[in-house]
């Protein structure tokens, strides 16, 4: 019996509602949520997309179901596991036909405050970047047409894409679907949090001790600043010169082996780091900086050695570790 | 069955007693409620409420109720609401058989008619309030209460305009400027005032205070946020909003509950200049504010955002400086000025749901620069207007034939305010450091000054919040700057004058402001100090390769912290200054041969209870310093009493060098040529303002006379 079948449709139907509907549900957007320590209250929600739950959950069924890939293997949480704060444990992920991605796996938590998508900040918009991966060769390489298609196709579907817009199954609004989901999508009150909400016994000695290192000695607030712990920069810190990053989309010289700063909520839980997943664990990542950064290319001149003592290290790790929230809102 | 009849039988006779009480309370004995909570209470709201309930629930007692529009028309008028006239209105028409009430309801109509009438007649009006006060803040919602941060003291106060009364809430400190309050809003009601306190080391707290005086609470005090300000309360007096400045010097709207302290945020800016005035509606629902859309705009736009944070939008942004000025007491319109300095404009524009609707109306050209204090229920502005107080840069012969009565000479520049200013090596150039905008000095412009034409040249794109010091290389092609980036990071900068390149070569501590010494003789290293250890404070001067980043130490000076190092004309010595140990209150001016290594040792040319700025002699013989009258913040316009002195390198004591130079300066140079000396100084006025009030602008049915469109 293949997945063509009606009656295999029927079942696989089926088990994906079911499996949908054991997850823990997703609080109602369009109610007002409640605030996260650590996270601004307002979202910005672009005008051409209100927020709403019908959206939300059409966007969840769309994130988990495998039909956006062309040879019906690959989700959108094949790569960004729920439980791995939306990310995954491998340098590259793989694609259909077991291809290689160019690049690590970003989380894709509080993306909703994002100024701009991917490493190298091509896409400016939610509703811009949610596509990209379907149609990447290396990715879903699924062509929006035929998973349009293949939409139309399937009756759940068509019901539940007529619900939410009138104009039922376009690409636009199967980016606006995703984008939606994404959008609810948030990470917020880590130990970290409640201590700077003042809560003073939420971190540790050696925790607290690691926040004075990463605002002070470390200045890793020069660049992982904010509510997220990113300015949503572009940097070249000297790791693998062979891809260009933003470079290659703004081309200018200067931005060539740049990348944008990554969010540090939920840190621990995103091995392996960087662009590129080179560096394997968290205290190989402070080595790296406590050195002034990768040695290749044209790495940024505000990078230099930190001089920081074991102690500090530890101090630094055990604050970045308490930037892992106990749960996410809106998980799946 | 008995004890159920029974029990019956006590339920019937409370629910008749309940009753009872329920049609003892009178319609009178409502109004006497609403009345006290009028003008007892001083809330309006909960008192037109209990208004519009005697007239629903006692309609069919016409006295009371013709009482009662009278009344509820005069709480309108309070609120500046255009209900009044409605209220009156609804006497003189439905209540003939009230003769006394028409009366009074007629002479109100009468008097808003003759007003509205004044109104579009003249257009808006201006008086000032208060002169020469000490300082702006803001004002309660009848305003009646202002609050204020003197200038000269950094103490809180509040003045009550109708009394006069003028009243401090905190006490000098005995240091000046040890302890002092920062931005300070008083309450809707008048009754309390929050503001911000800075008190040395800890983290500015953000509190609130009886405008009757007493022990303040402190309602946020969080070593996570470095700064906080309040800008407005809520008109329920429960919240206040307030802009927080978090450790990582990113910027954010924060809602802080006056009752406990809770602190939720509404919005974070990143890097940018935190966003400056705001505002809640007068139905509480949203909150106005200004906000620089990109790092290097110099113009503010005007937002509007929902306290539920379910929605924001642009109210005014163009091209322009928009500032917002205020809300009118009905809420359906915002005031806000455009344009820069005394070219600016005031404009009223309707807001319905947060959003702006239709086009803006003028109010007020070439207004000015304003300190807005808030608009009270009658629809007054109030301003404060700040007589300039700017640093300048100065210059004074080195001439001992000048009579030391004349005056040092101020150099005219193009921006009104000069500070961090340095000749270039050739005398060719001038630098110098000036506020990107007139009325916010958080963002810094450098300007190059061609000495020959004295033409100026913004250099563009420089990346930085402020700048301390300049410091030109020996070729006149960098610019060291010290200051502090958009990013908050502190240090010294490279800056290239033609481009505006910034890169931070030395990053300094918090507090570290004067770290950078000096280039070496061939442009290639620079040479910067810093101070570690506690109690025992070593001095250490290191050297850095620009070019390799390398770095060596050069010396260590255990026991004597390095302030203010000067690197000597011919790259060989090192002069800074230093607070003697163990005597804290004697400052001592020393130099230091470079290049000797571990065996060095500072030699004291010049000790004193303070010495300001100094600078090396052209030949790198002498050191000129200055010592000023009594060490501590001047608060009157006096002649100066500040002295320049002159001390040998080889030794022997300072002697006094017979000229007038200007009194508290922060800066000081040689000229090149060896016959003239720049000082950059503060101007001798303590900045006063006056405060001002604005009227006759709020839109009545038609627009404000001499409406324009915008």
């Amino acid at each position: 019996m293949r997945v063509g079948d009606r009656p295999m449709r029927c079942l696989v139907l089926t088990v994906l509602v079911a499996a949908i509907a054991s997850m823990p549900s997703v609080a109602q957007v369009g109610e007002r949520t409640a605030p996260l320590r650590g996270l601004d209250e307002y979202v910005q929600v672009p005008e051409s997309n209100p927020l709403t739950p019908a959206k939300v959950t059409l966007g969840r069924r769309l994130f988990f179901d495998p039909l956006l890939s062309a040879d019906r293997t690959i989700s959108c949480a094949s790569c960004h596991h729920p439980e791995l704060a939306f990310s995954d444990t491998t340098a590259r992920s793989r694609g259909v036909r077991g291809q290689e991605t160019t690049r690590n796996v970003p989380s894709i938590l509080n993306r909703a405050y994002g100024a701009s998508f991917f490493w190298d900040g091509r896409a400016r918009s939610l509703e811009e970047a949610v596509v990209q991966p379907i149609e990447n060769p290396r990715e879903m390489a699924l062509p929006l047409s035929i998973l349009l298609d293949r939409l139309r196709q399937d009756s759940a579907y068509r019901h539940l894409f007529g619900e939410v817009f009138r104009d039922s199954v376009t690409g636009p609004n199967v980016a606006r679907s995703l984008a939606s989901y994404l959008r609810v999508l948030r990470s917020g009150d880590s130990p970290a949090d409640r201590y700077m909400a003042g809560e003073r016994s939420a971190l540790s000695v050696e925790a607290a001790r690691g926040l004075e290192v990463f605002f002070g000695k470390a200045n890793c607030v020069a660049c992982h600043a904010g509510p997220l712990f990113t300015d949503e920069s572009f940097h070249n810190t000297g790791v693998s010169p062979a891809d260009t990053g933003r470079g290659l989309v703004t081309h200018r010289a200067e931005d060539r082996g740049a990348f944008k700063v990554p969010s540090l909520r939920n840190v621990a839980m995103t091995a392996p780091y960087m662009h590129d997943g080179s560096i394997a664990t968290l205290d190989s990542v402070v080595e790296f900086y406590d050195h002034g950064g990768g040695l290749s290319g044209r790495s940024d001149p505000e990078l230099r050695p930190l001089r920081l003592t074991n102690e500090e290290k530890r101090e630094l790790l055990a604050f970045l570790r308490s930037l892992t929230a106990s749960s996410f809102v809106h998980q799946p | 069955m008995n004890r159920v009849i029974t029990s019956l039988v006590i339920a019937c006779i409370l629910c008749s007693s309940r009753t009872r009480t329920a049609v003892a309370q009178s319609g009178s004995d409502v109004f006497q409620q609403a009345l006290r909570k009028e003008r007892v209470d001083g809330d309006l709201k909960g008192a037109i409420a209990l208004y519009q309930r005697i007239l629903k629930d006692y309609a069919n007692d016409r006295a009371l109720s013709a009482s009662v529009l009278v009344q509820l028309g005069s709480a309108y008028e309070k609120q500046g609401s255009t209900e009044a006239q409605a209220a009156y209105q609804r006497v003189v028409r439905e209540f003939a058989d009230q003769p006394n009430q028409i009366v009074r309801a007629q002479a109100r109509l009468d008097a808003l008619a003759s007003t509205i009438t004044a109104r579009e007649a003249s257009g808006p009006t201006l008086r000032r309030v208060w002169a020469d006060a000490p300082g702006a803040g803001g004002a309660s919602a009848d305003g009646r209460i202002l609050s204020f941060a003197d200038r000269r003291t950094g103490q809180l106060g509040v003045r009550d305009l109708t009394t006069g009364e003028t009243r401090m809430l905190t006490e000098n400190p005995p240091r000046p400027w040890q302890v002092y309050a920062l931005g300070n809003v008083p309450s809707r009601d008048g009754r309390f005032v929050a503001y911000s306190w800075y008190s040395g080391p800890h983290p500015v707290e953000l509190r609130v205070g009886s405008t009757r005086g007493g022990e303040p609470r402190v309602l946020v005090s969080n070593p996570a946020i470095e700064f906080i300000a309040p800008l407005d309360w809520s008109p329920d007096g429960k919240q206040i909003v307030a802009f927080a400045v978090r450790k990582d010097r990113v910027g954010q709207i924060a809602i802080i509950s006056a009752l406990d302290g809770s602190l939720r945020v509404l919005k974070t800016f990143g890097w940018r200049v935190a966003p400056g005035r705001m505002g809640f509606s007068p139905d509480g629902k949203f909150i106005a504010y200004n906000f620089a859309p990109r790092d290097d705009a110099n113009q503010r736009d005007i937002y509007i955002i929902a306290t539920d944070a379910s929605v924001e939008s642009v109210f005014a942004g163009t091209i322009d400086d928009e500032q917002f000025l205020g809300w009118t007491p009905d809420g359906k319109h915002v005031l806000y000025a455009t344009g820069q300095a005394e070219q600016r404009s005031i404009w009223l524009a309707r807001v319905e749901a947060g959003r702006p609707t239709g086009d803006a109306t003028l109010v007020r050209r070439n207004a000015g620069a304003a300190e807005p204090m808030g608009i009270t229920n009658r629809g007054t502005f109030l301003f404060g207007v700040a007589a300039p107080s700017p640093i300048r840069a100065l210059s004074v012969a080195l001439d001992s034939t000048r009579p030391r009565s004349s005056s040092p000479t101020p150099i005219t520049l193009d921006r009104p305010e000069a500070w961090a200013a340095q000749w270039s090596h050739d005398g060719q150039a001038f630098v110098y450091a000036s506020s990107a905008k007139p009325d916010d000095s958080r963002a810094t412009h450098l300007i190059v000054r061609t000495t020959s034409t004295s033409a100026e040249r913004v250099v563009p794109a420089v990346d930085l919040a402020y700048a301390y010091s300049t410091r030109w290389s020996p070729d006149d092609r960098y610019l060291m700057v010290v200051g502090q980036d958009k990013k908050g990071r502190r240090g010294v900068f490279r800056v290239d004058p033609s481009s505006g390149a910034t890169t931070l070569i030395i990053a300094a501590a918090a507090g570290a402001d004067e770290v950078f010494a000096g280039w070496t003789a061939d442009a290639k290293s620079v040479i910067y100090t810093e101070n570690v250890g506690q109690p025992l404070v070593t001095g250490i001067v290191r050297q850095r390769d620009l070019q390799t980043g390398e770095e060596r130490e050069l010396m260590r000076l255990p026991g004597i912290a390095i302030g203010s190092p000067k690197i000597s004309p011919d790259f060989k010595r090192l002069a800074f200054l230093s607070r003697d140990s163990g005597n804290s209150s004697m400052k001592s001016l020393k130099v230091v041969e470079l290049g000797t290594g571990e065996s060095s040792h500072a030699t004291t040319l010049a000790r004193a209870g303070d010495i300001g700025p100094f600078t090396w002699s052209t030949n790198g013989h002498s050191l000129y310093y200055v010592v000023p009258s009594d060490g501590e913040r001047q608060t009157s316009a006096e002649s100066s009493k500040d002295r320049l002195m002159r001390v040998s390198t080889t030794g022997g004591d300072g002697s006094e060098v017979p000229i007038s130079i200007p009194s508290r300066s922060i800066g000081i140079q040689m000229h090149p040529g060896g016959d003239k000396l720049l000082f950059t100084a503060h101007s001798s006025s303590p900045g006063q303002r006056d405060i001002w009030a604005m009227e006759n602008f709020l839109p009545t049915s038609g627009l404000p006379g001499g409406g324009a469109r915008r």
